[in-house]
């Protein structure tokens, strides 16, 4: 199945791209996306990221579905 | 109403979109505006950032929380994108309620939940050239 990641901010530079598509075993959950994105990123990225499916917070253990959209959310600062 | 848009934030016309009801003894506007310092150091503008869908949808989520804690009227929120120079207006919000107890309650809770969970960010330019991604702290 294929997920659609996207990241922003101090993330999306510190990875060099804002959007790919990943493609994952059926079943996989967002902790195991996580570990992928991990593979090509420098060490520390993930510190106080929170995850979004399909523009929803959702926890490491939500399970994936074909087309779904992950969002990679560094700390916020609006307003 | 919610508006993000990189178009300069006119308070006349967004006051336009939502005049007073006769309902409501408060008309209550809260205006964020970029600042010329931050922790010392001298910024010269912010360059704003937002997952646009979600930041949509929790906004219209905290919004609706409003209405369910407290018997306001009318909620209304306007955020810039893109960069920002010194005293340019980020944040815009409305809240009207027939008492001003309800809508100062209701304001507050609206503002603090934008800056725990809305995806937006800011980054910072600094008087040397220099820039941060900045998280709130206040």
């Amino acid at each position: 199945m294929n997920v659609r990641v996207v990241v922003f901010a101090k993330l999306r530079e510190l990875l060099g791209r804002d959007a790919w598509v990943v493609d994952m075993p059926d079943g996989s959950t967002v902790r195991e996306l996580l570990l992928r994105v991990a593979d090509a990123a420098p060490s520390g990225w993930q510190s106080q990221v929170l995850c979004a499916v399909n523009q929803q917070y959702a926890g490491e253990e939500t399970v994936l579905r074909d087309g779904d959209e992950l969002a990679l959310i560094p700390p916020v600062a609006g307003g | 109403m919610i508006l993000i848009t990189p178009e300069p934030l006119s308070i006349a016309a967004l006051l336009a979109d939502s005049p007073p009801h006769p309902c409501c003894g408060a008309h209550m506007q809260f205006a964020g505006v970029v600042r010329n310092l931050h922790v010392g150091r001298g910024v010269q503008a912010i360059d704003y950032e937002c997952y646009e869908p979600m930041a949509r949808r929790e906004l219209a989520q905290i919004m609706a929380e409003a209405r369910a804690r407290w018997p306001v009227h009318q909620v209304a929120i306007a955020h810039r994108v893109g960069r920002l120079a010194v005293g340019e207006i980020a944040l815009w919000m409305l809240v009207t309620a027939p008492h001003r107890g309800e809508a100062f309650a209701a304001m507050q809770y609206v503002i603090d939940q934008l800056k725990r969970r809305v995806p937006i960010w800011k980054r910072e330019w600094y008087a040397d050239g220099s820039s941060d991604w900045i998280t709130c702290r206040h």
